[in-house]
């Protein structure tokens, strides 16, 4: 037990950032002191706890987010011109009718798009975020209209292919995570961390 | 120098104020990291970010001290700085502020 105590606290010592190893070596000190071996295996869990917590605080997450980000952009950009070109053959084939609602819905959308691409050149992250959950929102109002909708236009089940079905997936994720972690993180810089010191 | 507003000390938790008033209590006398972890009930990872912060804000001074006992190595003592001690008094004589449970400030490792 003291020496798994040990080892947690040499991984503590090992993922603390640079900056705060003098703490790393405190906490080692504090373990050789304490004489019980199932108290020091807790001493040095909360210890590697701390330790963990300053690696991620210190962690430099802007890059991930921003490639995150590209990525999403990139898919975004490939799905509208791919569904747009898509839509249009099926549309001159005759194949699919849609409604005036749910062509206002496709309509409205796109301007919301635009919004969310010009919130993002002037870094205007929440309204980005708004824009784009409107956007959202808009296409399921028109997925739902073509589902639900009767006989004179085909059901979109029968219209969709994988990589549709892929990209609209990976649409409702990507605003799915960023409303839950905006949730979460709301949460926590509201009730959690309310104690600055 | 930093300025401690009444409305930011509401914000101070229970366990922050606990650990601020032993440091407080126990006068010129210097507290290893595990004997306050002992005489709080704190946990250290609950302890050491509390500690870390208040070192950070300039609240609390830690310095290395060697070890009574032969072939073990030096430890943090923590100490509050003058600003800190302010700060522990004005905690510990607000009326405005839920009570904190009594804390032992005799530690032993």
């Amino acid at each position: 037990m003291r020496r798994a105590a040990e080892r947690l606290m040499a991984c503590a010592a090992k993922i603390m950032p640079a900056e705060q190893k003098e703490w790393a070596e405190a906490m080692q000190a504090e373990l050789s002191h304490i004489a019980s071996p199932a108290r020091a295996l807790g001493f040095a869990a909360g210890c590697f706890q701390t330790a963990l917590m300053s690696h991620l605080k210190a962690a430099k997450w802007e890059p991930v987010g921003r490639a995150l980000l590209c990525f999403h952009i990139s898919v975004w950009v490939f799905a509208k011109f791919y569904g747009g070109v898509k839509l249009t053959g099926a549309m001159q084939a005759g194949s699919v009718n849609l409604s005036a609602f749910q062509i206002n819905m496709i309509g409205l959308s796109g301007f919301t798009y635009l919004g969310v691409a010009i919130c993002l050149v002037y870094r205007k992250w929440i309204a980005a975020m708004l824009c784009g959950l409107a956007a959202l929102g808009l296409n399921t109002l028109h997925l739902m209209a073509a589902i639900f909708s009767g006989p004179a236009s085909p059901r979109t089940a029968e219209h969709i292919d994988v990589l549709s079905l892929m990209i609209i997936s990976e649409e409702y994720f990507i605003w799915t995570t960023v409303l839950v972690g905006g949730a979460i993180m709301w949460i926590w810089q509201t009730y959690f961390r309310k104690a600055e010191l | 120098m930093y300025i401690y507003g009444m409305a930011r000390r509401k914000n101070i938790s229970k366990q922050t104020r606990r650990v601020l008033s032993l440091l407080a209590q126990s006068g010129a006398r210097g507290w290893y990291g595990y004997e306050i972890s002992k005489a709080t009930g704190l946990k250290s990872g609950s302890l050491y970010p509390m500690l870390m912060r208040l070192s950070e804000q300039g609240f609390l001074e830690s310095n290395w001290e060697p070890s009574a006992q032969q072939g073990r190595p030096p430890r943090h003592i923590y100490t509050l700085s003058g600003e800190g001690r302010r700060l522990a008094q004005s905690l510990l004589t607000d009326d405005s502020l839920p009570p904190i449970a009594p804390v032992s400030i005799v530690g032993a490792t």
